[in-house]
């Protein structure tokens, strides 16, 4: 007999940071791709590591941490080389446009170490408690024996693009 | 000069950045500009008949330099008189060798006219980031009065 409960499923990527685990819906992420060279764009915040070439664009790649949490070491620095590959499994993240933006703005996220892809359950995560003093963290769940945060995507849309 | 298409490519302290042709009020050798001493922000000065037009020197961040090498200047219309930029070089380009494709530049603003770029062009890994012109002589006016 099947259950009068149905279960709805979130497919969703986990986005390692030094500081924390993001969870973000697999829907919001355009690609992952591994770390490259990107070119400074002056007169940036620091959390703006730079501008990559992605399918011919030019796709700004930023370090959340000092975001989430200032204090914060960022994933992002590189490296002599330029590669700022720091860390092994370490990738970008390529977010398509934030709701309510220019379709051009995809953007990139530097991650501390391999991304990985995940199918929650509803039920399944527990809300631990909000990010105190995070500006773009929603929450954070309990998902197994991970923490997971959730952004807050219009809070982040208003850091970027003020 | 005054270029009605294009861009300019700009050489600054060993990078290059792309201005649109149309947004130059004059390209300038360094010949042609008159170099004034004295710790003033102002690198050297366009003069003709009575009009004095200010260029700036900058590094490849955008940060005010009192001394380096410079061979050319490009000013940038403004009200209410051109404000100019040093460059080791400036080459002009046709709209068919360069692709720009926007790009918004994250983060605060560093003038009120808004983000400094606005396109960038991309070859392979290569990106060459382009002005906005009305935030390029913003902040280039902002540099020179903030004594």
């Amino acid at each position: 007999m099947k259950s009068a409960r149905s279960t709805e499923s979130l497919h969703a990527l986990e986005v390692p940071t030094r500081v924390v685990s993001l969870l973000v819906p697999s829907t919001c992420v355009a690609e992952v791709v591994p770390r490259s060279t990107y070119v400074p764009v002056p007169l940036s915040p620091d959390w703006v590591l730079g501008v990559m070439s992605w399918r011919s664009r030019p796709v700004p790649v930023i370090s959340l941490e000092p975001l989430i949490d200032p204090g914060s070491v960022q994933s992002g620095i590189q490296n002599s080389d330029g590669t700022g590959a720091q860390r092994r499994g370490s990738k970008i993240v390529i977010f398509y446009p934030l709701p309510g933006r220019n379709p051009w703005e995809f953007f990139g996220i530097v991650t501390s170490a391999e991304p990985q892809s995940r199918v929650i359950d509803s039920g399944e995560g527990s809300v631990v408690a909000a990010v105190p003093g995070s500006k773009i963290i929603a929450m954070t769940i309990q998902v197994g024996d991970a923490a997971l945060a959730i952004p807050d995507l219009d809070a982040l849309a208003a850091l970027l693009y003020p | 000069m005054a270029d009605t298409g294009g861009y300019l490519r700009i050489i600054l302290d060993g990078t290059a950045f792309l201005l649109p042709g149309n947004a130059a009020a004059a390209v300038e050798r360094r010949e042609n500009l008159r170099v004034e001493g004295g710790g003033d922000r102002v690198g050297a000065w366009r003069v003709s008949g009575r009009d004095r037009w200010p260029a700036l020197l900058l590094d490849r961040g955008l940060k005010l330099l009192r001394a380096g090498s410079w061979q050319q200047a490009v000013f940038v219309r403004s009200d209410p008189q051109p404000v100019g930029l040093l460059a080791a070089s400036v080459e002009p380009l046709t709209e068919l060798d360069v692709t720009v494709e926007r790009f918004t530049s994250p983060g605060a603003a560093p003038t009120a006219r808004g983000p400094l770029f606005s396109g960038a062009w991309v070859r392979g890994t290569d990106i060459v980031l382009q002005f906005d012109p009305d935030a390029l002589a913003a902040y280039l006016s902002q540099l020179r009065t903030n004594q």
